[in-house]
This record gives C-alpha cells, sequence and structure tokens, in this order.
C-alpha cells in the first residue's frame, strides 16, 4: 500500500530539487511560452507541469 | 500520454551515445533514447558520417537515390517480406497500409488492439468500453468520423475475441505490434501471434505487424524471431539512427495485387506516399544504421545488458517486497505496479499508478537517469556501458 501523504511530501521535495538544478531550462521554458502554446514544439515534449501547483 | 517529469521540459544542450547533457550542465544516462528514434544511442558514428556526406549531395529530389535499393534488400533480408515502400515515419507506413489494405479487400474496417499505439493513426485511436463496445479512446480529438465505424477492438491474447471481430467479413487489416510496448510492455502467448496469422488468412484480411519498437529483439524484430509471416510489416524511428524515416514492407502477392488495382495515371491523389517519402538523406541515414548500427553483434550486447537492467530491477523489487513485475523484450525492459505480468493491454493500463510513477521518473531525473515518460521502459542503446546500467 502506498502512503499517498508520504509520496506527496517525497514529491515535493524533488519539484524543488528539479527547479534549483534546472534554471536555465526554466528560463528557456518561460520564453518558449510565448510562441509555443505550453512552450513546447510539440506535444511529446510537454512536461508534467500542471502537477506542482503547491509550489 | 507525453507527461515528462518536472515543472517544465529540460531543454537539451548536446546528446551523445548513451546519455546527454541539459542547458544547465546536468548529465544524463538515457534509457528513453527518444522513446526509440535513437535506440541506435544518440548520433552514432556511422549514420551522422552518412548524412554529412550525403548532405552535400541533395538532400530531397522525388526521385531514387542509388542507397533505395541497398536499404529496401537489407529490410527484406531481414523481415522476410520482398518488397519495400519508403515514408516519412512509421506513422505514415501505417497509414499506408491500411489504406492498401481496403483497396485490396474491399471491405472498410480494421481491427486493432485495445490499448495499442501506432502512432498518430486516426482509425487506431479506439479502445473497449465495459461493454466491450468499440469507442473512441480518452484523449482523441477531432476524430473525422466515429471510431466503431473505421475500427475494431480486441484484447492482446485473446484469439476467441479476434475471430469474432472478424467472422461479420468486413475487416481489411488486423494491425498490432507483436508485443505491445506503449502501455507497458504485454508479450504474446505461446501460439497467439501465428493464430492471429492463421484467422487472418481465413477471414481474407491482411496482416500486419508494426515492428516499430519490437525491433528491440533483434535485428528482424519478432517477425523473424518466431517465423511471422505477415502481408505487411511496418518501421520505423530506430532504423533511421535518429533521423526520421519509415518503410513498409509486404509480401509479392500483395504488392501485385496493388498494382493491379492503382492506376499509374492518378497515382499522386492515391493517399499514399509524399514529396519527402524515400529522402536521399534518409535512405543515407537508413543504410549506415542498418548495415553499421542495429548489427547482430550489437544486438546481442543491448540484449545482454538489457536484461542486466531487468535482473537489477527486479532484484530490488523482491528486496523490498513490492509485488511489482518486470517484463522482457530484448534490449528493452519495463516494471510494471502489477504482481504478474499482464496478459492484455487493459491489464497492463490499470496497473498504472500515475502518481507514483511520476514521483519515481522525477526522481531518477535528477539523479540524472531518463527512462521513457508514459510509462516506466528502459532501452538499452550499442553504446550504454556495464557501469552505467
Amino acid at each position: 500500500m502506498i502512503d499517498r501523504m508520504k509520496l506527496a511530501t517525497l514529491r515535493k521535495i524533488e519539484d524543488e530539487r528539479f527547479i534549483i538544478s534546472h534554471p536555465k531550462s526554466g528560463e528557456l521554458f518561460e520564453k518558449a511560452k510565448e510562441s509555443m502554446p505550453g512552450g513546447v514544439p510539440c506535444p511529446g515534449c510537454q512536461s508534467g507541469q500542471v502537477l506542482i501547483q503547491y509550489l | 500520454m507525453s507527461k515528462w517529469p518536472g515543472a517544465y521540459p529540460i531543454f537539451v544542450e548536446e546528446a551523445k551515445g548513451a546519455g546527454f547533457i541539459d542547458v544547465d550542465g546536468n548529465t544524463y544516462i538515457d534509457f528513453c533514447l527518444g522513446d526509440t528514434g535513437s535506440m541506435t544511442g544518440h548520433s552514432p558514428e556511422a549514420t551522422i558520417t552518412a548524412i554529412r556526406e550525403q548532405a552535400g549531395r541533395g538532400l530531397s529530389v522525388m526521385l531514387p537515390s542509388k542507397d533505395a535499393a541497398i536499404v529496401s534488400a537489407e529490410l527484406a533480408a531481414r523481415f522476410n517480406l520482398p518488397l519495400w515502400q519508403f515514408t516519412v515515419s512509421a506513422t505514415d507506413a501505417n497509414r499506408h497500409v491500411i489504406r492498401y489494405s481496403r483497396l485490396i479487400t474491399g471491405k472498410p474496417k480494421i481491427i486493432v488492439i485495445d490499448r495499442c499505439y501506432h502512432g498518430s493513426v486516426d482509425e487506431t485511436f479506439a479502445t473497449l468500453d465495459k461493454k466491450g463496445n468499440t469507442i473512441a479512446r480518452e484523449g482523441n480529438i477531432g476524430a473525422p468520423v466515429a471510431l466503431d465505424l473505421t475500427t475494431r477492438v480486441v484484447a492482446f491474447n485473446d484469439l476467441i475475441a479476434m475471430k469474432k471481430a472478424l467472422e461479420k467479413g468486413d475487416v481489411a487489416a488486423i494491425l498490432l505490434e507483436p508485443a505491445m510496448t506503449n502501455v507497458g510492455i504485454v508479450l504474446p502467448q505461446e501460439g497467439y501471434l501465428k493464430g492471429v496469422e492463421k484467422l487472418a488468412k481465413e477471414f481474407g484480411t491482411m496482416f500486419i505487424v508494426d515492428e516499430t519498437h519490437t525491433i528491440s529483439v533483434g535485428p528482424g524484430g519478432m517477425t523473424a524471431e518466431l517465423g511471422l509471416e505477415p502481408d505487411f510489416l511496418t518501421i520505423g524511428k530506430a532504423i533511421g539512427g535518429g533521423f526520421p524515416t519509415g518503410a513498409f514492407g509486404m509480401k509479392a502477392s500483395v504488392a501485385a495485387s496493388i498494382s493491379k488495382l492503382v492506376e499509374l495515371e492518378v497515382i499522386d491523389t492515391g493517399g499514399v506516399g509524399g514529396t519527402l517519402a524515400a529522402n536521399a538523406l534518409s535512405l543515407a541515414a537508413m543504410k549506415a544504421t542498418l548495415s553499421k548500427v542495429l548489427t547482430k553483434d550489437n544486438f546481442e550486447r543491448m540484449i545482454k545488458l538489457g536484461n542486466r537492467w531487468a535482473d537489477g530491477v527486479e532484484k530490488t523489487i523482491n528486496k523490498y517486497q513490492l509485488g511489482w513485475t518486470v517484463n522482457r523484450l530484448g534490449a528493452r525492459a519495463e516494471y510494471m505496479f502489477a504482481a504478474s505480468a499482464p496478459v492484455t493491454g487493459r491489464q497492463a493500463a490499470d496497473s498504472g499508478d500515475f502518481e507514483l510513477e511520476q514521483f519515481i521518473h522525477l526522481r531518477m531525473l535528477n539523479d540524472g537517469f531518463l527512462i521513457t515518460p508514459f510509462h516506466n521502459m528502459a532501452l538499452i542503446s550499442p553504446d550504454t556501458t556495464i557501469d552505467r546500467c
């Protein structure tokens, strides 16, 4: 049985780790949103950003 | 379907061999390999040399280059199908063989497997509802007509359902992957594929095998491994070493039927082909990739490492008593959140756990490992090394 609360806590830690270690990708993503829907060149590049609304 | 982990996609600076570097300087061991497009390893030397050489001698002429006959002969030898055509992608190859199947048989429908994936082909985005009816798959947008008008869906490994779906006599083709690879790996049970082949013949239906992902088992895919004799075979992705391409092979009798039915004068409006299909650059890439990268020796190494990866994951699953399972398909392997290996696409889909999957993928990404984003597959390239597997 998966402890969902624990999973969410661990996920938050990893989301924060990701953002700290990928600042340039973050900047490019913001820039990309100006000219591409969702900031990506095709649907296959879409990330799971919708899941981090708690950040 | 695609759900890369993380708040946003990582932007890639450079990919080479079994890994890549992102714009932030983070390095990764890549077990996704462009979801098979780069199963060869990123930018294999032989392929990029061939592309460089061809690039200065014409990219796309809409006439055959001398590589065309070499590549088609190589594919014929690998898959035991004599005649080949080239496309820009495996999706196009699937679209074209579906059209040809309708032309040859005069029948309207195709059969696909529940939870299959064959690229962005309209007829294949169908699934079964709880009553066993064919309906549009969730997420399917802008379908031109209701899916039950074009398609009949059956569960993988279910020969009784396959026969029932054929009995109305309106099925032009059965399109399947010999092992399902896009809902997690689902392996065929013994005798299943030969059983489908036999049923197709019995009902006058074209049997189409999509080897785009299952070429991971060896140079001739599962068709060669299992001695399958499909009417058509489709493939793409890895055969171009990461360069966009696709191809489909067919039996001589099938080609003869097409030849009788297609009018040369109006061949450009038949719905098959494309201006950039068989372009010189893609043929050069395929020639080099098939002859120097996707070789028997490299497959042996890749499969050995794939088994090593699977053994390690299995050991960890057992150590922590997770009750999960690992499926193997040559150079690819996959862990699934199910106690036993699923035998249908539905069982595989039902074993998914999106939250857990996303967390594990993100943790791996942060630790420098990339696996396929929409399930838990790892793919081994010729450049993957034992200390990085």
